[in-house]
C-alpha cells in the first residue's frame, strides 16, 4: 500500500504558512517598536532648526503624537492595504518604493548565492575527498581567509583595485551605467530582461555592473557552505552504501555525486537556509558600498533618517524571505530523502 | 595445486598509526581460492579478516598503509597498494556482500533502480529492465512487489537478496561475502547460505565467506583460514583442520561451538584479540593461551605444514616433539 502523498504535504505546507504568518505579525510588532525606540526623532533629524511649536505641529501631522499601539495599528492597516506605510524620505508608499527596489536586490542576491554555492560545494566536496591530505589543509586555509575578509572592506578594495587602478570594472554607480536606459520589465533582472528584449548591450552592461558586488556577496556564502559540505560529505563518504556502490564497480562520479552527495545534502540545504538570511542582511552593506538601488541601501537610508515605516517594512520583508526559504528547505528534505518522505524520520 | 587459483592474495601486510605507534594490523596474509570454491575466513572482530579482503579489492580505508603484498585475480596481478588497479577488478568479476545489507543499499533509490544502475555499466539501457527482473527472480525476489520499494521499506533478508542481485549484476566469478548473514535471523541465514551454495554450483562462482561463526564455515566451506590478530594461525582443507585442529586458538574456537548431537560444556575463549603493540615480534595469542611458554615471546612462529594443513605455533616446531 502506497501512502497517499499529496494531502499530508499540503496540510504540512498550510500549517507552516499559518505559523509563518503568526511569526511575521510578531516580527512586525517587534520591528515597529524597535524603529519607534530609535533614539532619534524623524522630525528633528529632518528639520533640525525648527521651533518647538513647529516640531509639535509636525509630529501631530505625522501622527507621531499618538500612542505606540495606535501608530502600530495604523501601520498594520496600511500593511494589509499593501502600502506598508509611507516613507518620509521619498514621500511614496513603502510598497511602491520596495516594488522598485526588490528586483535590484534579488538580482544581486540570486547571482551572489549562485556564485557562492557554485564555489562552496565543489570546494567542500574536494576537501572531503582529500580529507587530511595537503589539498584539504590548503582549502581550509583558503576558507578561513575568505571568512576573515569583511564585505565592506573587500568591496572598497575591489573598487579601488579593479575599477580605479586596473579599470577592468565599470564605475560602481548602481545597476546600470547612465549611458544605457533600463530594459523593459519582464523579470526585473536587468541581465535577463536585456537578453529577453534583445538588447544585448544593456544585458552586458548590467552584467558588468554586477560583477564586483556579486563577488563580494557570493564570497560571504562560500565559507559556511563549504565547511558544512566538507563535514557532511566526509561522513557520507564513509557510509556502507558508498563502499558498496564502489564494490559494485559503479563509476566514482556516480558514487560520489549520486549517493554520497545526496546523503550529505540535508545538512547542506539546512545551512543554505541560514545563508540566504545572511545574504539578505549582507546586501545592506554591499548595496551601500556599490551604490546599488536595492532594499538594503533603502533600509540603511531609512535607519539613518529615522524613517520608521521603511525600517519596519524592510525588517518584515527580510524576515518573510527567511521564513519562505526555511519552508522550502523543510519541504526539500522530503524530496532528498525517501525515508523522510515515507515518514520514517531520520 | 594443479588447478590454477582464481584469486590469490600473497603476503598482504597492512599498517596504520594509532596512538603514535605504527601498528601492523595484518601481517603476511595469504589466501588462495579456486574456481567455484567456497572458502572460509574465520576470526574474531578485529582479527583483520574484513580489512584484508577490503584491501584486496582496493577499498581499504585511506588511513591504512598497505606496505606489502600482491593480489592476482583471473591472471591479472596488482600490487596490494595499487588501489586503483585492484578496484578495476570490481567491474571485472569480483563482487562483495556486506553484513548490513540495508545500509549497503543506497537509501535514495528503489531496489529495482539499484540493480538496473549496476547493469547499465555493461548492458545497453533497453535490456536492463529485463535483466533486472531476471536477477530478482534468480535471487528469489518478486520484481513486481519489490522493485518500486526503497531499502527502508523491505526486510533485512530481502535487502540482502537485493544486494545479491546487485552483486550478480556485475557477473562476478568471485564473491567476497563479509558476514552476509550476521544481521539475519537463523532461518533466513540458512536460506541465504543454501542459495549462495547453489549459485556457486550453477554459475561457477567462488565465494570467500568471512565469518566469526565456525559452524557456518564448517557446513559450507571446503577450506578455511583462521586469522588471529592479523596473522594466519591455521589454515588448510576443512576436513583436515576439523579432524585435527592444532593451534590452541582453533581448538578454543571449536570448543566454543555448540553441538546438538554431542552436547558439551561450552568453553568461552578467554581474553581478547591482541591489543598491544603489533610491531613486536612474538606470538600474538600467547597472552590468552593455556599452553603458553617463555619461548612464545621470542619471535613470530613460522607457519608450518602439519597433519595435512598449516599451523603457526611453537608447539609444532621441529624440535618441539
Amino acid at each position: 500500500m502506497r501512502p497517499m502523498r499529496i494531502p499530508p504535504v499540503l496540510s504540512y505546507v498550510l500549517r507552516r504558512v499559518a505559523i509563518s504568518i503568526v511569526v511575521l505579525i510578531g516580527i512586525s510588532a517587534v520591528a515597529f517598536s524597535m524603529a519607534y525606540l530609535l533614539p532619534s526623532d524623524p522630525v528633528t533629524s529632518r528639520y533640525p532648526d525648527i521651533s518647538n511649536e513647529q516640531r509639535a505641529e509636525m509630529r501631530r501631522q505625522m501622527g507621531l503624537d499618538q500612542p505606540l499601539i495606535v501608530q502600530y495599528a495604523r501601520y498594520m492597516e496600511s500593511v494589509f492595504r499593501g502600502e506598508f506605510g509611507r516613507s518620509l524620505g521619498t514621500g511614496n508608499s513603502v510598497g511602491e518604493d520596495l516594488a522598485r527596489r526588490i528586483p535590484a536586490t534579488l538580482e544581486l542576491a540570486v547571482y551572489g548565492i549562485l556564485l557562492g554555492t557554485a564555489l562552496a560545494i565543489p570546494l567542500g566536496m574536494f576537501a572531503a575527498i582529500r580529507r587530511g591530505r595537503p589539498t584539504d589543509h590548503v582549502l581550509r586555509l583558503v576558507n578561513i581567509a575568505i571568512q576573515s575578509v569583511p564585505a565592506f572592506w573587500l568591496g572598497v578594495v575591489l573598487i579601488f583595485v579593479v575599477f580605479y587602478q586596473l579599470r577592468w570594472a565599470p564605475t560602481p554607480v548602481g545597476r546600470l551605467s547612465p549611458l544605457y536606459s533600463p530594459p523593459p520589465f519582464f523579470t526585473g533582472f536587468y541581465t535577463l530582461d536585456g537578453l529577453l528584449s534583445g538588447k544585448f548591450d544593456v544585458a552586458l552592461a548590467a552584467g558588468r555592473q554586477l560583477i564586483l558586488p556579486v563577488l563580494v556577496l557570493g564570497l560571504g556564502v562560500v565559507s559556511p557552505l563549504a565547511r558544512i559540505t566538507r563535514a557532511a560529505m566526509g561522513e557520507s563518504l564513509g557510509e556502507d552504501y558508498v563502499t558498496f556502490g564502489r564494490a559494485l564497480g559503479l563509476r566514482e562520479r556516480q558514487v560520489v555525486l549520486g549517493d554520497a552527495f545526496r546523503g550529505a545534502l540535508i545538512p547542506i540545504v539546512t545551512t543554505f537556509g541560514f545563508v540566504v538570511g545572511n545574504v539578505l542582511a549582507g546586501a545592506a552593506i554591499v548595496e551601500t558600498v556599490f551604490s546599488w538601488p536595492g532594499i538594503g541601501r533603502y533600509a540603511v537610508t531609512a535607519i539613518t533618517t529615522s524613517d520608521m515605516a521603511p525600517v519596519s517594512t524592510c525588517i518584515l520583508l527580510v524576515a518573510s524571505g527567511v521564513a519562505l526559504t526555511n519552508l522550502l528547505v523543510d519541504l526539500s528534505y522530503a524530496l532528498i530523502d525517501p525515508r523522510i518522505r515515507h515518514g520514517y524520520g531520520k | 595445486m594443479s588447478d590454477p587459483a582464481l584469486f590469490e592474495m600473497r603476503d598482504l601486510t597492512i599498517e596504520t598509526v594509532r596512538d603514535g605507534h605504527r601498528r601492523r594490523i595484518v601481517e603476511g596474509m595469504s589466501l588462495s581460492v579456486r574456481h567455484g570454491e567456497i572458502y572460509g575466513l574465520v576470526g574474531e572482530s578485529g582479527s583483520g579478516k574484513s580489512i584484508s579482503m577490503m584491501a584486496s579489492v582496493g577499498l581499504a580505508a585511506a588511513s591504512l598503509d598497505i606496505t606489502a603484498g600482491d593480489v592476482s585475480f583471473a591472471g591479472r596481478r596488482f600490487a596490494a597498494s595499487d588501489r586503483r588497479g585492484l578496484r578495476s577488478n570490481l567491474s571485472h568479476g569480483v563482487s562483495l556482500l556486506f553484513q548490513n545489507a540495508k545500509g549497503a543499499l543506497s537509501p535514495f533509490l528503489t531496489t529495482g533502480a539499484q540493480v538496473e544502475r549496476v547493469l547499465a555499466g555493461r548492458l545497453p539501457k533497453s535490456t536492463c529492465r529485463r535483466e533486472a527482473i531476471e536477477l530478482f527472480r534468480v535471487c528469489g525476489l518478486n520484481h513486481a512487489d519489490l522493485a518500486d520499494k526503497y531499502p527502508h521499506q523491505i526486510s533485512g533478508g530481502q535487502a540482502q537478496r537485493v544486494a545479491m542481485a546487485c552483486a550478480l549484476a556485475t557477473e562476478p566469478r568471485l564473491l567476497i561475502a563479509d558476514e552476509p548473514t550476521t544481521a539475519l535471523d537463523v532461518t533466513t541465514e540458512r536460506e541465504l547460505l543454501r542459495f549462495l551454495t547453489r549459485l556457486c554450483r550453477e554459475r561457477d562462482l567462488a565465494i570467500v565467506l568471512i565469518a566469526h561463526n565456525l559452524s557456518l564455515v564448517a557446513e559450507y566451506c571446503s577450506g578455511l583460514t583462521i586469522l588471529h590478530a592479523g596473522q594466519i594461525v591455521e589454515r588448510g582443507p576443512l576436513a583436515s583442520v576439523f579432524a585435527e585442529p592444532l593451534h590452541p586458538y582453533t581448538r578454543g574456537l571449536i570448543a566454543a561451538v555448540p553441538d546438538v548431537d554431542a552436547p558439551h560444556e561450552l568453553e568461552p575463549l578467554a581474553g581478547s584479540v591482541w591489543g598491544g603493540r603489533s610491531d613486536i615480534e612474538r606470538c600474538r595469542f600467547s597472552h590468552r593461551c593455556p599452553f603458553a611458554q617463555p619461548d612464545c615471546e621470542a619471535g613470530v612462529p613460522a607457519l608450518l605444514p602439519r597433519a595435512g594443513h598449516e599451523v603457526r605455533c611453537i608447539l609444532y616446531r621441529e624440535d618441539a616433539t
